[in-house]
């Protein structure tokens, strides 16, 4: 019976999700550069939260920081609709 | 205690060549004034939003980054404040990494610009 079961779990192992920051040494996030902070965002615009990003709190708290500057100048948006991202 | 600073500020773009240019002589000599001492500076120049501000599509975004001493920040929000031709400025502290990595980019500008001037002289050789 157990062999049936493990069947299905074989598979279902969670990937090992790794602080890219703390992998390529980056050791800070420059506000400046909005293609590089859009990777930390959904289509609408929100800060991703750190389950999905994998980031760890450290450099999660320094990226939102960043991304809140970089709304403020107006390098990215504070909302953004989805159908403005699709190449028209 | 002299600490290192970077402000960035957008100039609506509705102000001539000339006027931004006296717009960021202003924010330069205020700076002197208090004896802070320019690092560095970047033009953006004309950018689009990512969003309207004050019904404006476009600015001028301008960079300054700089060592002064702490009081310096009243004096410069103040300045911008006052002035209606800035629609959005930020000054930021900078602290050791934004130092080393500012630091490490501007080392790298220099070595990609100067070696591609080594190639120049090879081409005047070649004429007759």
């Amino acid at each position: 019976m157990n062999d049936f079961v493990n069947k299905f779990y074989k598979n279902t192992k969670t990937k090992r999700k790794y602080c890219r920051f703390k992998r390529a040494g980056i050791s800070y996030v420059d506000y400046k550069n909005p293609e590089f902070l859009k990777k930390f965002v959904n289509e609408y615009g929100k800060v991703l939260p750190r389950r999905i990003t994998g980031n760890s709190l450290k450099f999660q708290r320094k990226v939102g920081r960043a991304i809140k500057i970089a709304r403020h100048l107006a390098l990215m948006p504070y909302v953004s609709d989805t159908h403005e991202n699709e190449p028209s | 205690m002299q600490r290192q600073y970077e402000t960035i500020f957008i100039l609506s773009p509705t102000l001539s060549k000339g006027e931004q240019g006296q717009m960021i002589e202003k924010v330069l000599s205020l700076l002197k004034e208090k004896k802070a001492s320019i690092v560095a500076q970047e033009d953006w120049g004309l950018k689009k939003l990512a969003y309207p501000i004050q019904k404006k599509d476009t600015g001028v975004y301008h960079l300054i980054r700089f060592l002064a001493a702490p009081n310096i920040l009243a004096d410069l929000n103040i300045f911008y404040r006052r002035n209606s031709s800035f629609i959005r400025f930020n000054t930021v502290l900078m602290d050791k990494h934004a130092i080393a990595y500012h630091s490490r980019k501007k080392k790298e500008e220099k070595e990609t610009s100067t070696s591609s001037t080594h190639e120049k002289p090879l081409v005047k050789s070649t004429e007759p």
